[in-house]
């Protein structure tokens, strides 16, 4: 998008060069004598067609406003409206009151139990339970971390707090297996179920996550039920999927042995692929407890309280160390569930070489055994810690922390805050604002839409343009063009970063196993966090705004980034390597004229991955000072103005879905397989 | 002079028993218009052009036989040829398009699920390819698990497991996982698993070829010895025409989906019905599988020794290199049918490599 709109913005004389803008994507390994010949003409020239006609016309319209209010078709009325009959007609409407109503006082009503259990444990209790489950896996030092961060969150004095982001996550979890699991397995069974539920996953799973907190309060109001709802809806896809994987993915031979010994299909199903499926399942759960966790804490946005409501607050009040304790407090619940999921995983896992297990299977009996014990201890834990002291932690650091760390931060800003604030000031002015310009005030709106729209044409086809031609309009239609713009130019400017530095980590990753090792453990940690956490250190060290929204949304999209740039370079065939080698390449030729050229797409799709991870941020960095369509976001869900909200979430939705396809689509123009296959010989 | 002869040497059984398995007519086609495949593929339309024309794939293609029972049938072809459908079809993990199969006498397509199970519990089973065993079983489980799905008590089902593993000599491995055993220890289990249920029908889909030789030629002896202990109804698929030689009674040669030819070794190596089977015999030592029968004169050669007239040519021949005569060769009830020489066992062979 970009390339157009700066070659649109070239001036006239550079127009020759302009026209080649769009087909560099597609050009840099392979020599064009290479190409296809429609794809050296008819294509090409098409292109240099269209960009001149861009350049004209913005030559033409240049000087003209930004974006029509007049155009507005004002959809936050309606929509508001909606909401105030739904507040209106809640007792009597049959399907509000019988239904909707219902459900919410369910999920209030489930919260509150799991709440009340929760607080009433012990402050030792839950780090125990973890403690025994993780242990059991052999990993003492593992389960010792994970009991002492979740130990962490009673002395920081967030035990309540801690307990009722635990109490929404959980609720949704058990939610989110009794619909996931049986539809996953449904689906992992039933190729039709499967293709009947992917459009529906899909389109869930490309939602941003505002729009199911506004929808989720349009319905229920505030506080923990439309958290709940919106967590839920939010993260039963990836369970249903990553069931279906496993399910499908047991060997056709261990599934026609089975048949073939005479199961019924309910055997078939218990004794030869769940059994199988269950890392997948392990798998499935922790994903959703991390989404759940994630979502838990963004629900504090609505009014669900626990750690994300206090976060938020502490980010509106700017006291940035006890920000730091809470989003460690996140940090250390992600932290202990995620091992506590692991180590199910591993000692699930049959053994696989190496000694026996003794006859007659001891482990069972050991196992009986263990598990009893455990459940013992911790009854009797549970009776002891409530009659000493009520169960309540004997010591809080509290402030005693919170504000050295305030300090500390202070000193820092008050030593480095002149090169902070330069340097924020420079990506501010000099970065964001004149991308911002340049794309908002210099190009003319008419010109940027359809220049999205003629290289949704050139990346995807006729379709897709429309596509393009309707969505840009219509986030100005729906009164998104200035904040559209705002977030547009951020996250490109985050994106570009955080490619820049994912992309050559992910390479030099995948090239070297060893330092493969190393950073691994680090990108795992990073993707287990939520994304709130990623902000908490930016705002430490440059409060709110631009800078810390664009560095938080940098650095959370990137190690996914990392990751698939390593697996695409990792994915180049060894055999094709040593091929290279065997005739005489040296490694650097290896490298430029053999393995990055196969691992083009996979590396465009990382970026893709960069990009679309940048956009879900947006409500995060919303939060943190961005002030585009995640800032809109995030006042429509603090007021609660659904109509607002739809009219935003609306607008990001289509912002990931342009961006995707389009980058999908420079991914596959620079496949090189295609380019092989397309290649007259 | 006659223990390493195989199979020739049975018996004739009597034409009325039932074939345990018998097959008619059978066809596989994948794709939503198969019956208009089907039309099109008996106008004579060959494969690709059905495929070009409905979008479907023939698997396979008219197919009929049966299998006696003790008889080991072995289904010959390379890869694409419609074998492993084939055997698919005759258990019915993958629905023939249309067709007869009769398990001894019952019509196996007619059967509804219930009736099926129970088929497959009590009459057949399968030994797989990359074995498709259980990873999550461990080895006694695996081999126990088609008396668990009968839901026979736990002791009773190991009891009876433990001694099929004792059979396949992989006793001592039972509380192992799969995934600890080698290729070949992983196969005998697989077979385990399959004679637990003491089927009259047992399927072999190429279960062999993910072994390296050496084990394979192993598995193949272990197989030939169950054989010979207690004789099973065998339907053997292979790509390997020597491992067809070795353990078929008779040879079925698939190509694109059909049978070439069904017919003993002996036959197929005489009498090459296509000009593809042909290729496959050239390349087979005669002596292996020419018996005496087949290349006796009609002379009896007044000799004292005396031979059957199934005895393979290789088994003969060392008696005729070191004793200095020919000897006769009588048929079942001892009455000499003709005589070998050297003469004519060099003549015959001569016509190996033409």
């Amino acid at each position: 998008m970009t390339q157009v709109a700066v070659s649109g913005t070239a001036a006239p004389t550079a127009a020759p060069a302009s026209t080649s803008t769009p087909s560099t994507p597609s050009t840099p390994s392979t020599p064009a004598t290479q190409r296809p010949r429609w794809f050296r003409h008819r294509r090409v020239q098409a292109a240099a067609a269209v960009a001149a006609g861009l350049v004209v016309l913005q030559l033409v319209l240049s000087g003209t406003d930004t974006f029509p209010a007049s155009r507005d078709i004002g959809l936050a009325e309606p929509v508001n409206d909606v909401k105030s009959w739904v507040q209106r007609n809640r007792d009597t409407n049959v399907i509000l009151a019988n239904v909707l109503r219902p459900i919410g006082d369910a999920v209030l009503w489930l919260y509150d139990t799991v709440l009340d259990v929760l607080v009433d444990l012990p402050w030792f209790w839950l780090p125990l339970a973890v403690f025994l489950v993780i242990v059991r896996s052999g990993r003492w030092g593992t389960a010792l971390a994970a009991a002492a961060s979740l130990v962490y969150l009673e002395i920081a004095g967030l035990h309540v707090r801690g307990m009722e982001t635990m109490a929404l996550m959980l609720i949704c979890l058990v939610v989110c297996v009794l619909i996931g699991a049986p539809l996953g397995v449904w689906a992992g069974l039933n190729p039709r179920v499967e293709r009947l539920l992917r459009p529906v996953l899909d389109g869930l799973q490309s939602l941003p996550v505002s729009i199911f907190l506004i929808a989720a309060v349009m319905f229920f109001g505030i506080r923990q039920t439309p958290a709940a709802i919106a967590t839920i809806a939010f993260a039963v896809p990836p369970m249903v999927r990553i069931t279906a994987a496993g399910i499908r993915d047991v060997p056709p031979a261990s599934v026609e042995a089975g048949t073939i010994f005479g199961s019924s299909r309910w055997q078939l199903l218990w004794k030869v692929q769940a059994p199988q499926a269950v890392p997948s399942f392990v798998t499935a759960v922790n994903q959703t407890i991390m989404l759940c966790l994630s979502m838990a804490v963004i629900g504090g946005l609505v009014g669900a309280g626990g750690l994300g409501g206090e976060l938020i607050q502490t980010l509106r009040l700017r006291s940035p160390g006890r920000g730091f304790l809470i989003g460690l407090a996140i940090f250390a619940i992600a932290f202990a569930f995620d091992r506590l999921c692991r180590s199910l995983l591993e000692s699930g896992r049959p053994p696989s070489g190496g000694r026996a297990p003794a006859r007659w299977s001891p482990t069972r009996v050991a196992s009986r055994v263990y598990w009893g014990g455990a459940a013992a201890l911790l009854a009797v834990g549970y009776v002891v810690g409530r009659a000493v002291d009520d169960g309540v932690v004997p010591w809080v650091f509290d402030n005693d922390i919170a504000s050295p760390i305030d300090d500390a931060i202070t000193w820092v800003r008050d030593e480095w805050g002149g090169a902070l604030q330069s340097f924020s000031d420079f990506v501010v002015a000099d970065v964001v604002i004149r991308l911002r310009d340049l794309l908002g005030t210099t190009i003319a709106w008419p010109v940027l839409i359809l220049a999205v729209a003629a290289l949704g044409w050139f990346l995807r086809g006729w379709a897709f343009a429309l596509f393009c031609l309707i969505g840009v309009y219509g986030i100005g239609a729906l009164g998104m063009w200035e904040p559209g713009l705002t977030t547009l130019s951020q996250i490109l400017v985050s994106v570009v970063v955080g490619t820049a530095i994912a992309l050559p980590i992910g390479v030099a990753i995948g090239r070297r196993p060893r330092a493969k090792a190393v950073v691994e453990p680090i990108l795992d940690a990073m993707q287990t966090l939520p994304s709130l956490i990623y902000a908490i250190p930016f705002v430490m060290l440059f409060s709110l705004g631009f800078v810390p929204a664009m560095l938080a949304t940098m650095f959370y999209a990137m190690p996914a980034g990392v990751r698939l740039a390593a697996l695409a370079v990792q994915a180049v065939p060894e055999e094709t390597l040593e091929a290279a080698t065997t005739f005489g390449a040296t490694p650097r030729q290896r490298m430029w004229g053999v393995q990055l050229p196969l691992a083009l797409r996979g590396l465009a799709l990382a970026a893709n991955q960069v990009i679309m991870l940048s956009i879900s941020m947006a409500i995060v960095a919303g939060m943190v000072g961005e002030n585009g369509l995640g800032y809109q976001s995030v006042a429509a869900l603090t007021k609660p103005d659904v109509g607002l909200g739809l009219e935003a979430g609306l607008s990001l939705l289509v912002m990931a879905i342009v961006l995707d396809r389009l980058t999908e689509g420079v991914a596959i123009a620079l496949d090189p397989a295609r380019s092989r296959s397309g290649a007259p010989h | 002079m006659s223990t390493e002869i195989r199979s020739a040497d049975r018996p004739t059984r009597p034409a009325s028993e039932v074939p345990v398995i018998e097959v008619r007519d059978l066809w596989k086609v994948f794709g939503s218009r198969a019956d208009e495949a089907v039309a099109r593929s008996r106008e004579g339309a060959s494969r690709a052009d059905v495929l070009a024309s409905t979008g479907c794939t023939i698997g396979v293609r008219d197919v009929g036989f049966s299998v006696a029972r003790g008889e080991t049938f072995v289904v010959m072809g390379l890869s694409g040829s419609g074998k492993s459908t084939l055997v698919r079809c005759l258990s019915r993990l993958v629905e023939p398009t249309s067709g007869q199969v009769r398990v001894d006498g019952e019509d196996l397509l007619a059967m509804d699920a219930q009736q099926l199970r129970e088929v497959r519990r009590t009459k057949m089973s399968m030994v797989f390819q990359h074995f498709g065993l259980f990873p999550h079983r461990r080895v006694i489980d695996n081999v126990a698990y088609g008396l668990e799905v009968q839901r026979r008590p736990k002791r009773d089902r190991r009891d009876h497991a433990m001694s099929v593993l004792e059979k396949v000599g992989l006793r001592d491995w039972a509380m192992h996982y799969p995934r600890q055993l080698s290729g070949g220890m992983q196969q005998r289990v697989g077979l385990a698993r399959a004679l637990a249920l003491d089927p009259d029908l047992l399927f072999f889909d190429e279960p062999f070829s993910a072994l390296d030789p050496l084990i394979r030629r192993d598995m193949q002896d272990e197989l030939v010895r169950l054989q010979r202990e207690e004789q099973r109804t065998i339907v053997f698929i292979t790509h390997d025409f020597a491992e067809a030689i070795r353990l078929g009674d008779r040879i079925a040669i698939m190509k694109d989906g059909e049978f070439d030819q069904i017919g003993t070794p002996e036959e197929l190596v005489l009498h090459p019905a296509t000009d593809y089977v042909r290729e496959f015999v050239t390349d087979v030592p005669r002596e292996r599988v020419l018996t005496a029968r087949s290349v006796a004169t009609a002379a009896p050669t007044g000799s004292r020794h005396t031979v059957s007239q199934h005895a393979l040519v290789a088994d003969v021949l060392p008696g005729l290199l070191t004793d200095d005569g020919p000897v006769d060769v009588v048929d079942d009830d001892g009455h000499v049918i003709g005589g070998v020489d050297r003469a004519r066992v060099a003549e015959v062979l001569g016509q190996v490599r033409r």
